[in-house]
């Protein structure tokens, strides 16, 4: 489902210890992967984690809401609420800086030679260009599918679309990138 | 352009062949290798670059310990339910990974908290000014709507010109007013809080004998007129804040009579500008703005969607926006006629690619300023043509102050430790003349240079860094020259998270803090007069102590 990198780094994850409440249930399963959403969001990974914090902390004000849900709801409205907190963050903090694409370091095989290596900052570099160039909305969506891991249908919850314009933008989105490559 | 490529990803399928796991494509149906190749570059583009074991932990800590004050608070409540949460934090001190993620949390609250105060404290002072500030720009006007008529100054200045102070503290959503000879409260007006209660910031203005406000109540926000003798409401008007489609975007500006506030449908693109009859309340116009920009995550640029209100003179309301994507982000100026809401005139203006600050702005001797970015800007208030630029060593946090034609930004510059934290490296005070852009003198610091106040001639700046590695203080500067008139730490020690914001009475400058004190400090020479305590924020709060404003 996920890239290797993306599994070994969560397995590395802290884990709340021996805690059976939904809370620490929900930070198991969801913060790394909100934290790493979270990051290329804000200006800081401080303020990731204060933004972390604040998500958790409508998680344990709403436990027994949580309780009564299955997974894939739990994990569409944490990322509703993840979102609402952070296009408040961006409204209301006057800095609206982002951490730019150009600055996000790409996970590259220690072992690659270096004709591999540069090879592959140059596909990145185009994956880059590329990615600027589509809409803003198809932008999110494929963060949210890619960051946050979640499935379409989880993503039109939190977007509040419909779940056939979610997988038309994601799939359009997608297919505009190969078209990229393949030229 | 993607009309003409061919489908290989398919909405129907896009799921699975998203979720393919390597070595197993085959099962994802119509997925070659350069589908393959995007869907994996896409993957390890969008992987986490770092090990978030720490920051994790640090979190849950912070959790943990949030948990641990509720339920302090909890357990006298029976029946309560109490949440199992692993209080980890007390039980692990002496682990040295601990003691690190300690560290980094306790800056994470201290974060949380400057912004939180930066956000909204920002003492509004203005001093006598609040009728200058009111009625800024308003040449040959009489009173208006039964308010006070406001002495008469030839350019807004921060000049006191009553001799007892009133001093009105926010603590807990509940405003007091002080008496600053005595030191006692002379009333106090609570607000309940809504759900998921966020503070917005409140500025207080007094004009004439009403104090304004944002506030709150249990169905939202409100934005509230009280009157100084008691404390009685005066008129509330509520506000859509993160109650529907539309948000209120910053503060409400009150000048001339009317309080403007700017609402957002930033997801429809549009905002709506609005003017309440400062006397009563009622709205005396509301007017709608398309293409105010359209708010989407995936671009930085667009979360500011919105007109933000940036200065008011008697006859015009100017707002910024800040839309598009990429490089053609673009920064337009709107001017808005004061009387009907009707737009008189907008235009492009160039901040350098950055977006116009929120702190608010300001009309001086004909001329808009405001800050963006590492930059302080003047327009033309008639016509928006640019007039002159000056570049700042960091941003502006606060309000700014004026005295006189003469601008005064206080300006921080951030610096990240390995371990993430950020500090304040150094800022600095600027006098800029409003006029032509001038710089007059600057004042620097090793620390960020908060709240600045011009007042007489003296300009008073507090002077922090927020993780206490340096001492706080309170400097005073010669108002026309920046020659340093002295300088105090702030009297009750460093206040962990907190920049001092200082508020000037005619004879008495307050500090506020965090542990329930205002400090009082001469005018003249910094010296301490002592402190008064007020209610302090309730336990685990990040509220703080705000004071809205000072009337001397």
């Amino acid at each position: 489902m996920h890239s290797p990198q993306w599994d070994r780094k969560a397995q590395k994850a802290y884990h709340p210890a021996e805690d059976d409440s939904v809370t620490a249930e929900c930070y198991r399963l969801y913060a790394p992967k909100l934290f790493a959403y979270l990051c290329v969001r804000v200006q800081s990974a401080i303020d990731a984690e204060d933004m972390l914090f604040e998500v958790f902390l409508v998680v344990l004000e709403h436990e027994q809401r949580l309780e009564g849900m299955h997974r894939d709801e739990q994990r569409a409205w944490l990322w509703t609420i993840a979102r609402n907190k952070l296009i408040d963050y961006h409204r209301r903090s006057g800095r609206r800086r982002m951490i730019p694409l150009e600055s996000l370091a790409e996970m590259i095989d220690d072992e690659a030679t270096p004709d591999e290596v540069a090879l592959l900052h140059e596909e990145y570099r185009h994956l880059r260009a590329h990615l600027k160039q589509l809409p803003a909305l198809q932008q999110e969506v494929l963060e949210l599918r890619f960051t946050g891991g979640l499935p379409c249908a989880e993503i039109a919850i939190v977007l509040h679309k419909q779940e056939g314009a979610i997988r038309t933008m994601i799939s359009r989105a997608l297919n505009t990138l190969r078209s990229r490559f393949d030229q | 352009m993607a009309d003409h490529q061919s489908e290989h990803f398919m909405p129907d399928k896009i799921d699975a062949q998203i979720d393919a796991s390597p070595g197993q494509e085959h099962t994802a149906p119509h997925l070659d290798s350069l589908d393959l190749q995007v869907i994996h570059m896409l993957q390890r583009h969008y992987a986490p670059v770092d090990d978030y074991s720490q920051p994790l932990e640090r979190v849950w800590n912070r959790l943990a310990q949030h948990h641990a004050s509720l339920r302090l608070s909890q357990d006298e409540e029976a029946g309560h339910k109490v949440l199992q949460l692993n209080s980890a934090a007390q039980a692990q001190a002496s682990n040295p990974m601990n003691q690190v993620a300690r560290n980094s949390r306790s800056y994470s609250t201290l974060s949380s908290r400057l912004r939180l105060v930066a956000a909204l404290v920002c003492i509004a002072l203005l001093i006598g000014s609040t009728f200058a500030v009111y009625h800024f720009t308003r040449p040959g006007q009489g009173s208006d709507g039964g308010h006070a008529t406001p002495p008469h100054h030839p350019t807004p200045t921060n000049q006191p010109t009553v001799a007892t102070d009133q001093l009105y503290v926010v603590v807990n959503y509940t405003i007091y007013r002080y008496d600053a000879t005595t030191h006692r409260p002379l009333w106090s007006f609570s607000m309940a809080i809504p759900n998921h209660a966020e503070n917005i910031g409140p500025r207080g203005q007094v004009a004439g004998d009403v104090l304004y406000t944002l506030g709150t109540d249990s169905d939202g926000y409100y934005s509230y007129a009280l009157n100084t003798s008691n404390g009685s409401l005066r008129w509330r008007f509520k506000v859509h804040y993160q109650s529907s489609d539309l948000n209120l975007l910053g503060n409400q500006i009150v000048s001339n009579g009317r309080v403007y506030l700017s609402e957002v449908s930033a997801f429809d693109g549009y905002s709506v500008v609005m003017a309440l009859d400062a006397s009563k309340g009622t709205r005396l116009w509301q007017h709608r703005y398309d293409g105010t920009g359209i708010m989407n995550l995936a671009h930085p640029v667009d979360d500011s969607a919105g007109i933000y209100l940036q200065a008011a003179s008697s006859t015009t309301l100017y707002g910024t926006t800040f839309t598009g994507t990429g490089n053609t982000v673009t920064t337009t100026l709107y001017a808005i006629n004061a009387s009907d809401g009707s737009l008189l005139w907008k235009k492009k203006v160039s901040t350098n690619g950055s977006m116009p600050d929120e702190i608010g702005g300001l009309v001086m001797d004909g001329v808009l300023c405001f800050s963006a970015g590492l930059h302080l800007y003047g327009f033309d208030a008639a016509t928006g043509e640019a007039k002159w630029s000056v570049p700042l060593d960091g941003e502006a946090y606060d309000r700014f102050s004026a005295l006189q034609g003469v601008v005064y930004v206080a300006t921080v510059h951030e610096q990240v430790r390995s371990d993430y934290s950020v500090y304040e490296s150094s800022g600095s005070l600027y006098a800029v003349r409003a006029q032509d852009g001038k710089q007059l003198w600057r004042y620097h610091a090793q620390e960020g240079v908060f709240s600045p106040l011009a007042q007489n001639n003296t300009v008073f700046v507090s002077v922090s860094r927020q993780d206490g590695t340096t001492p706080q203080g309170i400097v005073a500067l010669d108002v026309t020259s920046g020659v340093l008139q002295w300088t105090r730490p702030e009297p009750a020690g460093p206040v962990a998270g907190i920049a001092p914001q200082v508020a000037a009475g005619k004879n008495y400058l307050y500090v506020n803090n965090s542990d329930g004190q205002i400090q009082v400090l001469q005018v003249s020479d910094g010296k301490s007069a002592g402190a008064f305590p007020v209610p302090a924020p309730a336990n685990g709060a990040l509220d703080v102590v705000t004071v809205l404003t000072v009337i001397p």
